[in-house]
């Protein structure tokens, strides 16, 4: 403590996580919502007729696909803001957003591999949904990966941030796929009224979309955090390195 | 405020300059001279603070540059051009009217008169930053901005200096970097000092207070921005014609890769030939296209060029309008000649009016994806690694449609989808084509 005091070096600010209050209303929230999904996912929905028990993989499948286009969403409207206001925040947001949404789009693809295995007999089908949904995960593979093949942080969020809006376009693409073409993918089944799920199902599946969307709050918190600390952290060494010049 | 990585590099400059005035910053290796001109020219965004030119706009906006002289670290030379054709490039892309004239007299200015028609290539690095001045000083700029314009000039050149800008830029108001107070003293300039991003002495009290009731000229009218985009397109084929780095090696890429998939898949597929002409001419349209996509702007940007393109009074997003333009025709190029290659390789009847057209739409339309993404790597490191990454997967739906229509054209499936697939092209080609014009002038500057 005596040396960051003679240093004259700002202290870092506390490590968040679990000390904010509005940290833990949302661990608190994800700990609920998500025993709730289990419980509604597992045993509150009943089996379905064909398919048995294999289905249930559907209350993860859906809530990932789901919160990927929001992710990918979210990267867009935070690479337009970074672009207009120049704040790192919007980037940050951004970059988070992209990383989880990869994460979930991921997660859908598996699930949904498994899912056809059991249901179709194969682990993958050139489907238009699963192609573009591939695509669409390439996209933000290659967003990621833009941003750490370049060196300098500025011209790295400028670049990241015209490919965060430009990779936005496979977002639609992705969802009106069913529509567009034939389709051997499920249509959708929550905003479709006549989908035809029992309603057990129907609640199940809007809880664990609920669930995974407090899971996708709180993984971008982290996330931005941590891109925070790493900022900081660079900044204060920076300055440290300023002073010893000054003082040389 | 200006910001370089994790550094501020730039803090609290802040400097003022009448017409006629000339003001050295002297400062050691790192001290910040390079970045301080560099965001004067507008080729880095300050994060803090303002550059405004003429009292006005900052040199972020187009208009705002046409009264700009600017010579970086490497003058922006093309290699492949002669002295004189780079000189006229930059008086095309800066509007300049009585061009020819102005040419000569920079040029014999400069003491370069008899190497005129001499490739850039030949000319030593002292001929070089004498043609780089030539170039900064030709749109007769009120504002200039030269970073260490002694580098590189022997002792003759030196002395040359004051000449050169009296000759050249009376009027202007110049601001240039050096290590040496010797050359600030012969160019009659006031020195300020800049240490560790921050000025040892405020220049402010010694700024001539008189600036306002000096009239400035009416800027130089902005080239129209087609004009400016022929420019470029043009500037490119020529180097293209002189430097032969693209089209033969794409000429003989496409070649190979007709003769490698077909040999690949011809066994594989025995009677299915017209299927596999399909897919070959696709994939090796689009891996062309990345190829050729991956040196776009990255040629320029090794070179220094692109600084040039940038501080031309022109909007940047005529840069990558003239780059889709180039990409497109190499593209279409490849494509029309892989057409050839593989009626003649596998005996089908792919030269038809229908795959000319696909292939002539969907080059416009990956060229446009390729041009943007182009752009984005061109600072990244192992950029020709992420390049295809980047690249390949938006264009996934150019493939599709072109397949569609070719193996439409080879009645391998039925003609009639033909019409949706162009629209698909045209839907790719529109939407790109704007995501770039709109979005290349926010990657344009770091």
């Amino acid at each position: 403590m005596r040396q960051a005091r003679t240093t004259e070096l700002p202290r870092p600010r506390r490590p968040a996580a679990f000390r904010e209050p509005a940290n833990a209303a949302l661990y608190a929230a994800l700990l609920l919502s998500m025993g709730l999904a289990l419980f509604m996912a597992f045993v509150f929905a009943p089996a379905e007729r064909v398919q048995a028990e294999v289905y249930r993989i559907l209350f993860v499948h859906v809530p990932s696909a789901w919160l990927a286009f929001a992710a990918f969403g979210v990267v867009a409207i935070g690479s337009v803001m970074y672009l207009i206001h120049g704040k790192s925040r919007w980037d940050r947001l951004a970059h988070a957003s992209a990383e989880i949404g990869v994460l979930f789009t991921t997660l859908c693809l598996v699930t949904g591999s498994i899912w056809g295995r059991s249901v179709w007999g194969v682990w993958w089908q050139w489907d238009p949904r699963l192609t573009t949904t591939l695509i669409m995960w390439f996209i933000y593979v290659s967003y990621l990966a833009l941003r750490s093949y370049i060196d300098d942080p500025n011209t790295g969020r400028r670049m990241s941030s015209v490919l965060g809006i430009v990779g936005v376009v496979s977002v639609p693409i992705v969802w009106f796929s069913v529509e567009w073409w034939r389709s051997l993918h499920p249509t959708p089944s929550i905003t479709n009224p006549g989908g035809g799920m029992p309603p057990e199902m129907l609640t199940a599946l809007l809880v664990s979309v609920a669930a995974f969307t407090v899971f996708y709050v709180v993984l971008v918190r982290q996330r931005m955090q941590l891109e925070l600390a790493v900022a900081e952290l660079g900044s204060l060494r920076e300055r440290l390195h300023e002073r010893n010049e000054d003082s040389a | 405020m200006i910001r370089l990585g994790q550094r501020n590099v730039l803090r609290g400059v802040s400097l003022s300059l009448a017409p006629g005035e000339r003001l050295a910053v002297v400062g050691p290796n790192g001290a910040g001279k390079t970045t301080l001109l560099r965001a004067l020219a507008g080729l880095i965004r300050p994060r803090s603070g303002r550059v405004s030119l003429r009292g006005g706009r900052g040199p972020d906006e187009p208009a705002s540059r046409a009264g700009l002289g600017f010579l970086g670290h490497r003058a922006p030379l093309y290699p492949h051009l002669s002295a004189r054709e780079n000189l006229a490039f930059a008086a095309r892309l800066h509007g300049i009217s009585d061009a020819a004239a102005r040419i000569e007299s920079a040029l014999r200015t400069v003491g370069l008169a008899r190497d005129a028609n001499r490739l850039m290539r030949d000319y030593s690095r002292g001929m070089q930053q004498r043609l780089g001045l030539a170039l900064a000083l030709l749109p007769e700029p009120d504002v200039v901005l030269l970073d260490e314009p002694d580098a590189s000039l022997d002792a003759a050149g030196v002395d040359d200096l004051p000449t050169m800008l009296d000759a050249l830029a009376p009027r202007a108001a110049v601001l240039f970097s050096t290590h040496d107070e010797r050359v600030a003293r012969a160019l009659g300039a006031r020195i300020v000092r800049l240490q560790a991003g921050r000025l040892m002495d405020d220049p402010r009290a010694a700024s001539a207070a008189h600036s306002s009731t000096i009239r400035l000229p009416p800027p130089p009218r902005p080239p129209g921005f087609a004009r400016a985009v022929w420019a470029m397109i043009a500037k490119d084929a020529r180097i293209e014609w002189r430097a032969r780095e693209q089209v033969p090696t794409l000429l003989m890429f496409t070649l190979l890769a007709a003769v490698v998939f077909d040999m690949a898949f011809i066994a594989a597929l025995g009677s299915e030939v017209a299927a596999v002409a399909v897919g070959v001419l696709w994939i090796s349209v689009l891996l062309a296209a990345t190829l050729a996509g991956t040196r776009l702007f990255a040629t320029e940007y090794e070179r220094g060029t692109l600084d040039g393109l940038l501080v031309a009074p022109v909007d940047p997003s005529g840069i990558y309008l003239a780059k889709f333009a180039l990409l497109a025709l190499e593209t279409a190029f490849v494509g029309v000649a892989q057409l050839v290659f593989l009626s003649l390789l596998l005996n089908v009847s792919l030269f038809q009016a229908s795959t000319i057209g696909a292939v002539l739409l969907a080059s416009a339309a990956i060229s446009a994806i390729l041009a943007l993404q182009s752009s984005l790597v061109v600072n990244a490191r192992a950029r020709e690694m992420l390049m295809p990454l980047l690249a390949i997967p938006p264009a996934v739906p150019v493939l599709l449609a072109g397949v569609g229509i070719t193996l439409g054209a080879l009645e391998v499936t039925p003609a009639g989808q033909q019409g949706a697939w162009f629209g698909l092209l045209a839907v790719v080609t529109v939407v790109f084509l704007t995501l770039g014009t709109v979005l290349y002038p926010q990657a344009a500057r770091a």
